[in-house]
């Protein structure tokens, strides 16, 4: 509901408004759009509809005669998109969507590789095809400078990782295989982050978004809580390796440097917030392992005992993010002119 | 005088509307809004999730301590009625944290789950007690509908009703009717949204996920039930289609007739013209044309979030025609080819066929 619409809706409930009167105070809303809106709305709708019709019509066309169709016209006609995108970022760069032509561009570079790895059969294992992809578009990644076109050339890195982890056996690690995914996630997004708010404080304006850090605190915080909650819900005899106290320093570790920094350096309370998260997830799956993991164990007062923990963490965490909450308003307040 | 603008505030339009004659005095204020309001989204997520952890312990003790009382379905029924009331109980009372709202929205889920469970435990093979039993969830979930003011709830049970529904007609064998009808429901439900602002938009928004519910329409079930259905199973798929088509050209005229003086006038050729064009267009995939009336309707209430819908849906009906078999892929591209081609020639010439209307010329007074 758009919301003036909703203030309509809420006056009419207060009886400022009668019910008689509510369609035309919608109509000075302007709900519906006057006609000459709605003019150039049908304009764009013909003109949007038009070429996605007619693009869907030639991407019909080519799957219907690609098993008829040569090596060399497949790899022209995805060579031909990636030609078209940076032509399009090359004319259109003054304009703020010229870069999301490089963001074609580059998804565009990962089908052709990957038709170029249908086509020869190569026998190159998938990690390879992702890593080749992710140092193909690191150029473009740099000139675009685009926030989302980072994300992406993060996301294939994490994606090649994770394939680079499955191929090779475990034993020739230090940790076991499903460990190592977490840790590489944990090391490449806090490096990740790291890096992101190190030089967004060098005054690049494109980098003052929020969402990039904040998706990376996500991700990272995600990784190390699935550490955390796997290893202690493991039985293998990897958990009775000395390994732990390792997990555990890190994992606080990091808890209180995400803490130092947003709560002082960069206020930010998203950060304090996933790991309040965090530290509930795991202390509760930790609570639980110790209620339900023994012999004697009585799951009655286990779930109960871990009902009331959990509510009392999560009040306790909300009342703790509500006073940094004010801190930073007021702190924000005395920066401010 | 331009209308919507990000910068305009509710003082702005009272403004407006006293110099209309329509209001007095000053403007009301604001509902007072809960504590928990004064933080930012993310923490009330955090505290949410944090809600959602603690009630699954909470249900899991529960579930233990009860035993095998939950195997009787009166039982089950009983406990659902209640959960479900004191739920609608709590809600009603204004519930200002974050944190009850989630505990109480999922002892509302759980009552949910036990009385359809028993809804359902009495369906078998049967045609007959299939349909009756969706009928029931349909009608428990209206209750429930109308009964719990929570939002999030009030959109799981416009979709519950919506699945019981387009099951309890695929039953019948009459499933051709369900899109036309949400449809119609759909232009309703947005027209008066502002008499219950907070019920209405949640069923338009179901209403609007209505294709994503969409199977096969060629597949009827249903076996023999009696005479009237045995006839509706005998209309021929295009009489739905046409129906649907109707409904479109329904949308289209309620459109006009309030944004214009006379909706069929000579002025408005070039609207119906691309109307009918698109219903024709959308032929092979109606899916399509319902997602362009989701479009029209989200403009029509200035609201992104169901324009955002009707876009997804056509790239969904685009995918779903890519699959369907009733015709090959060089035929749906000429298809496609073709109706590209003609919307981008009324587009080229728009200037001749739309209404050249200034700000306020034509419209309503």
């Amino acid at each position: 509901m758009h919301k003036r619409q909703k203030w309509i809706a809420d006056w009419r409930e207060q009886n400022a408004l009668s019910a008689q009167q509510v369609p035309a105070a919608l109509r000075l809303a302007g709900i519906p759009p006057p006609s000459h809106e709605w003019r150039a709305w049908i304009d764009r709708l013909l003109l949007w509809l038009g070429v996605a019709a007619l693009l869907s019509g030639l991407i019909f066309f080519v799957a219907a005669n690609w098993s008829g169709m040569g090596r060399f016209f497949k790899f022209a006609l995805a060579e031909s998109v990636i030609i078209v995108s940076l032509a399009a970022y090359v004319w259109g760069a003054r304009f703020r969507y010229g870069n999301a032509a490089l963001l074609v561009a580059s998804l565009a570079l990962g089908a052709l590789l990957a038709l170029i790895g249908q086509t020869y059969q190569t026998g190159a294992d998938t990690y390879q095809l992702f890593l080749v992809w992710a140092l193909l578009i690191l150029p473009w990644v740099l000139a675009a400078r685009l926030p989302a076109l980072w994300v992406l050339w993060l996301a294939i890195l994490h994606v090649a990782y994770v394939f680079f982890v499955n191929t090779f056996e475990a034993r020739r690690s230090f940790f076991p295989v499903n460990e190592n995914i977490f840790i590489g996630a944990i090391l490449l997004d806090g490096l990740a982050l790291t890096a992101w708010e190190w030089f967004s404080t060098q005054g690049r304006a494109w980098m003052r978004g929020r969402w990039v850090p904040r998706l990376l605190a996500l991700t990272m915080s995600a990784a190390i809580t699935a550490l955390m909650v796997y290893f202690i819900l493991d039985n293998s005899q990897h958990s009775q390796d000395k390994r732990y106290l390792l997990y555990f320093f890190a994992y606080f570790l990091i808890l209180a440097g995400m803490y130092g920094v947003y709560r002082r350096k960069i206020p930010d309370i998203f950060m304090p917030a996933s790991g309040a998260l965090s530290l509930i997830v795991v202390a509760t799956t930790g609570l639980g392992r110790i209620l339900l993991g023994g012999r004697h164990s009585d799951a009655l007062f286990a779930f109960f005992l871990l009902g009331l923990f959990s509510l009392l963490a999560t009040a306790g965490a909300a009342w703790w993010l509500r006073q940094i909450a004010r801190e930073m308003k007021e702190y924000r307040a005395e920066d401010s002119p | 005088m331009k209308f919507f603008s990000f910068s305009e505030t509710a003082e702005t339009l009272w403004q407006t509307l006293s110099v209309a004659g329509l209001v007095q005095n000053d403007m009301p204020d604001n509902p007072t809004k809960a504590c928990s309001s004064d933080l930012p989204w993310f923490v009330k997520a955090m505290v949410g999730t944090g809600a959602w952890i603690s009630s699954l312990f909470f249900l899991l003790f529960v579930a233990l301590f009860m035993g095998n009382l939950f195997n009787s379905e009166v039982a089950r029924a009983t406990f659902g009625v209640i959960a479900c009331a004191l739920a609608a109980f709590c809600f009603r009372k204004n519930i200002a944290s974050v944190f009850l709202e989630q505990l109480f929205f999922v002892l509302a889920l759980l009552g949910n789950a036990l009385v359809l469970s028993v809804i359902f435990s009495f369906s078998g093979s049967d045609v007959t007690y299939n349909s009756t039993a969706l009928l029931l969830a349909a009608l428990f979930e209206a209750l429930i509908l109308a009964a719990i003011p929570y939002q999030p709830n009030r959109l799981l049970s416009a979709l519950g009703i919506l699945l019981s529904l387009r099951g309890a007609v695929f039953f019948w064998g009459v499933a051709g009717l369900f899109m036309p009808l949400c449809l119609a429901m759909l232009a309703i439900a947005l027209h008066i949204q502002w008499r219950r602002p907070r019920l209405w938009p949640m069923v338009a928004l179901a209403l609007c996920l209505a294709p994503f519910l969409e199977v096969e329409p060629r597949r009827y079930g249903g076996m023999p039930c009696n005479n009237l259905l045995d006839f509706l199973r005998e209309i021929p798929l295009w009489w739905w289609q046409m129906a649907l088509i109707a409904a479109w050209l329904g949308v289209v005229y309620a459109l006009l007739k309030r944004v214009t003086v006379k909706p069929l006038s000579l002025k408005n050729i070039g609207v119906w013209l691309l109307a009918f064009i698109l219903a024709a267009g959308t032929w092979p995939a109606p899916l399509a044309l319902f997602a362009l009336a989701v479009l029209l309707l989200g403009f029509s209430q200035r609201d992104k979030l169901i324009e955002g819908i009707g876009v997804l849906q056509l790239l969904w009906s685009v995918g779903y025609y890519y699959y369907a078999l009733q015709d090959t892929l060089l035929f749906k591209s000429l298809t496609l080819s073709a109706l590209g081609a003609a919307l981008l020639l009324l587009y080229a010439i728009s200037h001749f066929l739309l209404p050249e209307t200034g700000h306020n010329e034509g419209e309503k007074p």
